[in-house]
This record gives structure tokens, sequence and C-alpha cells, in this order.
């Protein structure tokens, strides 16, 4: 980038293209490689025999998990919604959330 | 600088299709600035004139690819006025005043009205209905409507720029940006709301009652830690020390 710089100074137009075209595929590149290392990480776990560990340790792994997940997501939620009206807003959801599972 | 007459079909749609990639040459000098360039160099080439020496379209474009940085949705609207104020003949330091000023209110909108809003608010309401039962149709609803909102937005800040040049401060009162946040956020929070004891019932419910308990105690420790110390513990080590305890924990409970 900053080898560029002059060149971008003066507007030349084939250098911030360059320069552009760089980022898209460093961009790719970058997206093909994590969706590789997931892809082969988890044909690895199969591969290793994941697939046939006792039902228990997968249901147990499978409950923690989701509630990390669900910890994370609310975690995330109460500092978007904040306080004051945000708030106020959030427990009249929370309340007809709870009554339609009640209803359900 | 003098006045250039602006072509009168300009390339917005160009323009447009460029401004998907702004972020792709993100760097820590510029910024997104470079990808502006990019998306702002069609606009400016009416400035080459007819001698085609081209030093205005130089220097405009050069002054494009300054340091920038904004919401991605909303950066069109600086690429739009900023090329106009080229055409209008503003001096050089107004352009990069311009583009200046827009910087910290482009973001702050855009960050309120996009990622604090219109995405937890679809993504919210799509969950809440897939946990009602509404299935793969959910997911396709939540895809049409976030890409079309986000679009239009796009489409609508470019053409707001573009038509207002440096008074671009009219295009920032504008209703969508104005009363946007003030209503979208509280929809959002009521959503999001709405759909948390709906989404918790929806994951506990395939779990026996072993597994459900443990789920809502990691969720609820996790939410106590990740409250306790925002930016100290991170989420994606909560969730492998979940996985690691749920391995654990199975293998002795097998």
């Amino acid at each position: 980038m900053r080898c560029s710089a002059a060149a971008l100074e003066s507007g030349d137009v084939r250098v911030l293209a360059r320069l552009h075209a760089a980022g898209l595929a460093r961009d790719l590149a970058r997206a093909a490689i994590v969706t590789g290392l997931g892809l082969v990480a988890g044909w690895l776990l199969l591969r290793a025999g994941a697939g046939g560990l006792p039902p228990r340790v997968l249901t147990l792994t499978a409950a923690l998990a989701g509630g990390a997940a669900l910890a994370a997501g609310v975690s995330g939620l109460l500092r978007i919604v904040g306080r004051g009206s945000g708030l106020r807003w959030f427990a009249a959801g929370l309340a007809g959330g709870v009554a339609v599972l009640w209803i359900a | 600088m003098d006045r250039v007459t602006p072509p009168a079909a300009p390339p917005l749609a160009a323009v447009f299709l460029r401004l998907f990639t702004v972020q792709a040459s993100w760097n820590y000098d510029r910024l997104i600035g470079v990808g502006m360039g990019v998306a702002e160099e069609p606009l400016l080439r009416g400035l080459k004139g007819p001698s085609g020496d081209g030093a205005a379209y130089r220097a405009a474009v050069a002054r494009g690819a300054h340091f920038f940085n904004a919401h991605p949705y909303l950066c069109g609207l600086a690429v739009g006025a900023a090329a106009r104020a080229e055409y209008d003949g503003a001096p050089p330091e107004q352009v990069e005043r311009l583009r200046t000023a827009l910087c910290g209110p482009l973001g702050a909108l855009g960050d309120r009205l996009v990622w604090a809003g219109w995405l937890p608010l679809l993504s919210a309401a799509a969950i809440a209905a897939i946990a009602l039962g509404a299935g793969w149709g959910a997911v396709a609803g939540f895809l049409l409507i976030y890409n079309v909102g986000h679009v239009a937005l796009r489409w609508w800040a470019l053409r707001a720029g573009w038509a207002a040049g440096a008074g671009v401060v009219g295009a920032l009162r504008s209703p969508v940006l104005q009363s946007g946040p003030g209503l979208v956020l509280p929809a959002m929070a009521l959503v999001a709301g709405f759909c948390l004891p709906l989404a918790a019932r929806w994951l506990v419910r395939p779990f026996p009652l072993v597994p459900a308990v443990g789920c809502a105690l990691a969720a609820a420790l996790g939410v106590a830690l990740l409250r306790w110390r925002p930016g100290r513990i991170k989420s994606l080590w909560l969730g492998l020390v979940a996985v690691a305890l749920g391995i654990a924990g199975g293998w002795v409970w097998r």
C-alpha cells in the first residue's frame, strides 16, 4: 500500500484498480482457505470416528454448545438493546413470546 | 476550479456495482478509501474534458481514494456527493472537507439503522418464525427482505449523493435516515424479546431432561459471564469450553 502511495496521489487509475483487484483476490483466497479448513476438519473428525461416539457424549455436547450459542446471542442482544425505552420494548416482546409459548 | 457539465446519463449502475466491493481493499492507511476511489472513478470520467489531458480527472481520482471510513451501505452517498462536487467546481479543500465530514455521520447512522436495527430485527423475526414451524420459508424470507432492504438503501444513498453534491447535508435529513432508527430500534427490541423464549424452547425441545438442564445452565452461566466481563470473555472461548465440557461430561455420563 505504502509503495503505491505516490502513484495513488498522482491519480493513477491502473494502480488504484490493481490494488483493489489484489484486495479482492486476497479476500477470495482467505474465504477459500477458511472454508477448506472447515471442510477438511469436519471430514477428519468423521474419519476419526466422531459419528461413532456414545450417544450421550454427542447429546450433551450439542446441548452445552447450544446453550453457549444462546448465551452469546442473548448477551449481544442485550448490548444492542441497551437500557431505557429499548429495554422496555424488549421486556414487552419477551412477555409476548412467553404468552405464545404458554398458549401453544 | 471551473464548473464542468455533469454527464447527462451518469454511469450510476457501474458505480453501484463497484460499491459492493468497497471493503475489498481495506487497509490501515486509508481504510476503505481505495475502494471508494475505485467506485467513484466511473463518475469522474467526464472530467477528462475535450483536451484529454485529464489533470482534473486524475486529481479527482486521487482525492477519491484518500482516507475514508463509513458504513458500507451508505458510503455511496459520499461517493455521489464528492463526484458531483467535483463537477460543480468545488475547490479541492472543500471536497476533502466534505468527505471528512461525512465519515462520522454515515458510520453512526448506518450502524444504528442496519447493524443495530434492520439486521437483528429480521434475524429475530426469522428465528421466531422457524421456532413456530415456518421452516426454510423463514430463511428464504429473511434473505429476500434483508437483501432488498440493503440494496435499496445503497441505491438511494448513491442517487441522493449524486443529486445533492456539496449540499449533501440535506440528504442526511431524509426521513429514511432521520426517523428510520427511531422506528427500527424499538421494533428490533420488541421482536428480539418475542423471539428469545421461542428460540430457547425450540433449542431445548429435542433433548432429554439432563442435557436440557445442561443447555439452560450453560446459557444462564454464559450470559452471566459475558455480561460480567464484556470484552474479556469471548463468545468463541465460551463455545469451545462448552464443547469440551460436553465431551468430558458425556464420557462420564455414558
